[in-house]
C-alpha cells in the first residue's frame, strides 16, 4: 500500500457548524439554523449538505457518540503540576561519601599498560 | 613475471588475512585499541582471542588485556552500576588484583552499599594498609555501620573526620558538632567545608552558596566529586536559583551520584523544566530537553506522560496541517509513553488517512481495549459504541484483504449487539468469503430466529441454499414473496427454479425415476404453476413459449412470447429472447409490430441488434431478419450515442457474419466498412482477422492489429481500438492453442468443436 495520503478522517462536523465539543443541544440547533439560512439550499446546495450531514450527526445523544469515536480528538492538557517538594536537607551518607572522595586515588591513577601483567599490580 | 608478483601479492594478503584471524595477532589490535583509548573494541578482540587461545602466553595476554578494557570501561562509565559490572567482571579473571578490589569497594561506597565495602576493605587494609586512603576508609566503614573502630596509624585529621561523622550519624545536633569540630584538623585540610555544611543540617533555608562554591573551588575535586556539585545545587535551590541547580547536579550526575534523594531531586527540576516549555507551547523543546536527559529510557511516569502530551500536540497540529505521516510519528511516540485511549483513536485515524489499513485496525483494537471498563466512568464507551467501533475495525481488515480478522471483529461487535439483524447478514456474508457456507448458514438462521420476515437474509438464504444445492430454496423465495411480493431478485429466482425443473432431462432423485422422463404436457403444466404463482413472469412465459413451439403449438407459442415482450419491454434479455422465439413460431409480424418498443429501451447499444442478428443468422431465420437487425445496429449507432459508432457496429457485423458462415453476407458489410470509413482502424482490423483465419499468419495479424489499433484511436474509434488490443493479446497468450485448433473450422462448426472440447474435459473431470 502506498504511503501517499489517500483519504482524510471524517469530516468534523463541530467545525462544519463552527462549534466546540461540548456545545450544547440548543447551541446546536442555533447555529444549523442560522448557516441555513446563510447557506440556503436552492443558493448553495453542496455547502447546504455538509450543513445538514453534520447535523445529523450531532442532533441527537446518541449519533453524536457514535461520530465522536471517528473524530480526531484534542491532545490532552499538561498533567498539572504540583509544587514539587524537593529534598534539599543534608544527608550523612553524602557525608560519608565526601570523605570517601577526598581520600580516594583516581581511577586514572591505576590504568596499566596493556603489556603489564597482573602480576606486578601490586599494591601502592 | 608479471602474473607471478599477482600470485605473491594474493598469498601476502592471503597471509596478512589468516594472521589478522590468529588469537595472537588480535591480541595485539586489542592492545593497540586500549592504547588510542578504544576499551570496547579492545574488549571485544581480546575476549575473543580469549576464547581461541591455544598457547599459554597468548591466554595469558589476552586475559591481561580483557581485564584491563574492562577495568578502563569502568573508569569512563559515569553510572556506578555499569562501573562495578565491569570491575566484577575484571574481577572474576583476577580475583586478587588490588586495584580491581579497591575500586570496587568505592563503587560500593558510592552506591551507599557500605556494608558491602566493608569487608572489602578490612582485606586491603590487612593487606595493603599502606595505600593512600585504605585504612582510613576501612576505619570510617566501620563507624558508618556502627561496628568498633580503632584510629591505630591514623592522622588526627582522619581520627577527627571520623569522629564527627559518627556523631552526626547518632543524631547530634549541628551546634554540638561544630563545637566538637571548632578548633580541630578536620580531613580536606579545610574545616570550614565540613562547619558549612554541618550548619545546613539543622538551617533548612541556609544558603551558603559563595562560600560553599569557594570552598569547593579550594579543594580542586569539583570535577571528580558528585557530593560536592550536588550540595551546591541543593543551596542554590534553597536560594531559588533553579539554573545553576541545573547545571550542577547534571556534574553530579555525570560523576556518578545516584542516592535516592538526588534522583528524585533531579526528576522534580526536570518535571519542572519540562513543564515550564509545555506551558509556552515549546513541544519540540520539551522533547529535546527530556530525550538529552534520557527520559525515554527511565520510567518515570510524568514525564513520560509530558512527552506524550509533548508528541500529542504536534501530532495534533500535523494533522491539522494534512500531513498525516508526522501525525502518525508522533501519535506513535505518544501511544507508547501514554494510556490514552484518544491518541490510539487519533493514530487510527491518521493511518487510515494514509491508507494503512493493517496498522488503522490495529490502533482501534488498541482504543477498543483501553476503554474504561466501569459503566459509571465518564468516558466510558456504550454496547453500541464498542459494537460500531468492531464494525468499522472489521471494515480496516476488509481493506486490508484480511477477511478472516474481519469476521472476528464483526462476532466481537456482534456480542454487543446480538440483535442487530444488519450486523447478522454482514456475518454470514462474510462466512461466505471465507469459505464458511455452513457458519453463514446459521448465522442467517439465527438472524431470521429474532425476525423471521428479514429480507436481506431470506435472499442471503436462498442464493445460498441455491448454490450448494441440497436444500430447496422455493420455500425461501416464497418467504420472500409474502414479505415482499415485487421483491425482483425473489421473484427472478422463483422463475428460474421453475425453467430449471423444466429442463431437467428427469426428475433428481432415485436410479428408477432416471427411467421416466417428464413429458411436454408435465413441462406445460409445471411452468403454468409457477405462472399463476408469478403471474405474467417473463422468463416463465418465454420458457412456456419454447415449449408450445416444441409442442408445435405455434399459436400458443407466440401468445405466450408477445406476453413475456410485452411484460418486460425494457429489459434487453427478455426482448431479445422474445424476438428469437417469435422468430422461430413464425410470429414476424409480431415482430415488427413490436420493434418501435424496443427501439425505446434505454441505454441500449447497437451490440444489441448485433446480436439479435447473430442469433437470427444462426438458426437460419432468414438472412432478410438479420438485415434488419443489423441495419438498427448501424441507425442507432449513427445515433453516436454511448460511445456506439457506424465503424465500430461495422465491425462486429462482419466478425459475426465471419464467424457464422456467411461470406457472402460478411463481404458485404466489410465493402461497406472500406467505402465508408476507410480510416477508422477497422480495415486494418479486417484485413488482421483475414490473415489469422485465412491465412493463419499470426504474426502479420499481430502487426495490422497494431495498426488498426494506431488508425483506430487517432480516429476516436475507442471501440476499434480496444478490440485489437484485445485481440491481439489472445494472439499472443499461450492459450492461443485452443484458437489454433479452432482457427481453420470458424463459427458454428468451431463452437460445435470447442463444445466437445468441454465436454471431454468434464468428463475426465468426471473420471
Amino acid at each position: 500500500m502506498s504511503s501517499d495520503i489517500v483519504s482524510q478522517p471524517v469530516r468534523d462536523p463541530y467545525g462544519v457548524l463552527g462549534l466546540d465539543r461540548q456545545a450544547s443541544e440548543a447551541e446546536i440547533k442555533r447555529a444549523y439554523f442560522q448557516l441555513v439560512r446563510q447557506f440556503p439550499p436552492e443558493r448553495e446546495p453542496e455547502k447546504f449538505r455538509d450543513i445538514r450531514t453534520a447535523y445529523e450527526q450531532l442532533r441527537d445523544a446518541e449519533s453524536r457518540a457514535q461520530i465522536t469515536l471517528f473524530l480526531l480528538q484534542p491532545p490532552p492538557p499538561l498533567p498539572n503540576r504540583r509544587r514539587p517538594s524537593y529534598d534539599l536537607s543534608v544527608h550523612a551518607d553524602d557525608l560519608l561519601t565526601l570523605a570517601m572522595e577526598l581520600v580516594r586515588t583516581p581511577m586514572q591513577h591505576d590504568f596499566r599498560e596493556p603489556g603489564m601483567t597482573s602480576e606486578s599490580s601490586g599494591g601502592r | 613475471m608479471a602474473k607471478k608478483h599477482r600470485q605473491n601479492a594474493i598469498r601476502a594478503r592471503q597471509r596478512a588475512q589468516q594472521q589478522r584471524h590468529r588469537p595472537a595477532q588480535r591480541v595485539q589490535e586489542a592492545a593497540a585499541a586500549l592504547r588510542s583509548g578504544d576499551a570496547a573494541r579492545a574488549l571485544a578482540l581480546a575476549t575473543g582471542a580469549l576464547a581461541a587461545a591455544n598457547d599459554p602466553s597468548t591466554s595469558a595476554a589476552a586475559r591481561h588485556v580483557v581485564i584491563e578494557a574492562h577495568f578502563r570501561a569502568a573508569a569512563a562509565a559515569s553510572d556506578p552500576s555499569t562501573r562495578l559490572h565491569h570491575l566484577d567482571a575484571a574481577l572474576q579473571l583476577a580475583p586478587a588484583e588490588t586495584r580491581l578490589r579497591y575500586h570496587r569497594a568505592l563503587t560500593l561506597w558510592g552506591l551507599g552499599r557500605i556494608p558491602e565495602a566493608l569487608p572489602e576493605l578490612k582485606e586491603l587494609e590487612a593487606q595493603h594498609g599502606h595505600r593512600p586512603g585504605v585504612a582510613f576508609l576501612s576505619q570510617l566503614a566501620c563507624a558508618a555501620t556502627g561496628q568498633p573502630w580503632s584510629d591505630q596509624g591514623l592522622a588526627a585529621a582522619e581520627v577527627n573526620t571520623i569522629r564527627a561523622l559518627q556523631a552526626l550519624l547518632r543524631g547530634t545536633k549541628h551546634s554540638a558538632l561544630l563545637e566538637q569540630t571548632e578548633h580541630v584538623a578536620l580531613l580536606g585540610n579545610k574545616p570550614e567545608l565540613w562547619h558549612t555544611l554541618f550548619s545546613m543540617i539543622d538551617k533548612p533555608k541556609a544558603a551558603p552558596a559563595a562560600r560553599l562554591q569557594a570552598l569547593a573551588d579550594g579543594l580542586a575535586l569539583v570535577d571528580g566529586s558528585a557530593v560536592m556539585p550536588y550540595y551546591l545545587g541543593v543551596v542554590a535551590l534553597r536560594k531559588g536559583d533553579v539554573q545553576t541547580a541545573q547545571s550542577t547536579w547534571r556534574l553530579a550526575a555525570e560523576a556518578g551520584l545516584a542516592t535516592p534523594w538526588f534522583v528524585e531531586n533531579r526528576l522534580h527540576l526536570l518535571r519542572d523544566q519540562a513543564h515550564v516549555l509545555g506551558q509556552g507551547g515549546r513541544w519540540h523543546e520539551l522533547i529535546e530537553l527530556l530525550q538529552a536527559q534520557r527520559v525515554t529510557e527511565t520510567h518515570d511516569a510524568v514525564l513520560a506522560e509530558m512527552l506524550a502530551v509533548a508528541h500529542a500536540h504536534l501530532g495534533y497540529a500535523a494533522a491539522q496541517a494534512h500531513d498525516w505521516s508526522t501525525a502518525a510519528h508522533h501519535w506513535q511516540a505518544a501511544a507508547t509513553r501514554s494510556a490514552r485511549r484518544q491518541l490510539f483513536q487519533n493514530l487510527a485515524l491518521a493511518e487510515e488517512a494514509l491508507g494503512h489499513w493493517r496498522s488503522a485496525a490495529e490502533a482501534w483494537r488498541e482504543m477498543v481495549r483501553r476503554r474504561p471498563r466501569k459503566s459509571d466512568h465518564p468516558e466510558a464507551l456504550t454496547e453500541a459504541q464498542i459494537a460500531a467501533l468492531w464494525r468499522h475495525i472489521a471494515e480496516c481488515y476488509e481493506h486490508a484483504e484480511e477477511v478472516t480478522e474481519a469476521l472476528t471483529c464483526l462476532k466481537n461487535a456482534a456480542k454487543y449487539v446480538p440483535e442487530d439483524l444488519e450486523l447478522g447478514v454482514k456475518i454470514a456474508d462474510v462466512s461466505r468469503q471465507v469459505g464458511r457456507d455452513e457458519a453463514a448458514a446459521n448465522e442467517l438462521e439465527r438472524v431470521l430466529a429474532l425476525n423471521a420476515q428479514y429480507v436481506p437474509a431470506l435472499v442471503r438464504l436462498g442464493a445460498l441454499y441455491e448454490e450448494r444445492g441440497d436444500r430447496d430454496p422455493m420455500s425461501i423465495w416464497r418467504r420472500v414473496l409474502a414479505v415482499e411480493p415485487q421483491h425482483a431478485e425473489a421473484r427472478e429466482a422463483l422463475a428460474q427454479l421453475y425453467v430449471k425443473k423444466v429442463q431437467e432431462e428427469s426428475p433428481r432423485y432415485g436410479w428408477f425415476d432416471r427411467l421416466r422422463r417428464r413429458s411436454e404436457k408435465e413441462k406445460i403444466a409445471l411452468l403454468q404453476e409457477g405462472l399463476r404463482e408469478l403471474p405474467g413472469h417473463p422468463t416463465l412465459l418465454l420458457e412456456l413459449g419454447d415449449q408450445y413451439a416444441a409442442l408445435g403449438k405455434f399459436k400458443d407459442a407466440r401468445a405466450s412470447c408477445t406476453q413475456a415482450w410485452e411484460a418486460a419491454p425494457q429489459q434487453a434479455s427478455v426482448v431479445a429472447a422474445a424476438i428469437h422465439s417469435l422468430l422461430h413460431a413464425g410470429g414476424g409480424d409480431i415482430v415488427k409490430r413490436l420493434l418501435p418498443t424496443a427501439r425505446e429501451m434505454p441505454g441500449l447499444l447497437a451490440l444489441f441488434w448485433v446480436d439479435v442478428g447473430r442469433s437470427a443468422l444462426h438458426c437460419q431465420l432468414g438472412q432478410e431478419w438479420t438485415d434488419l437487425f443489423w441495419a438498427e445496429a448501424l441507425a442507432l449507432a449513427a445515433q453516436g450515442r454511448h460511445s456506439d459508432t457506424v465503424a465500430y457496429a461495422l465491425v462486429q457485423i462482419c466478425e459475426a457474419a465471419n464467424s457464422e458462415q456467411a461470406p457472402d453476407m460478411a463481404a458485404r458489410y466489410e465493402a461497406q466498412l472500406r467505402a465508408e470509413h476507410p480510416h477508422s482502424g477497422g480495415v486494418e482490423f479486417m484485413e488482421a482477422y483475414h490473415a489469422a483465419q485465412d491465412r493463419r499468419d499470426v504474426s502479420r495479424a499481430l502487426r495490422l492489429l497494431r495498426q488498426a489499433q494506431r488508425t483506430a484511436r487517432q480516429a476516436n474509434e475507442h471501440g476499434i481500438a480496444e478490440l485489437a488490443g484485445q485481440i491481439a493479446e489472445v494472439l499472443q497468450s499461450p492459450a492461443r492453442s485452443l484458437f489454433d485448433i479452432l482457427a481453420p473450422t470458424g463459427g458454428r462448426r468451431g463452437r460445435r468443436l470447442l463444445e466437445e472440447l468441454l465436454d471431454e474435459i468434464d468428463e475426465e473431470d468426471f473420471a
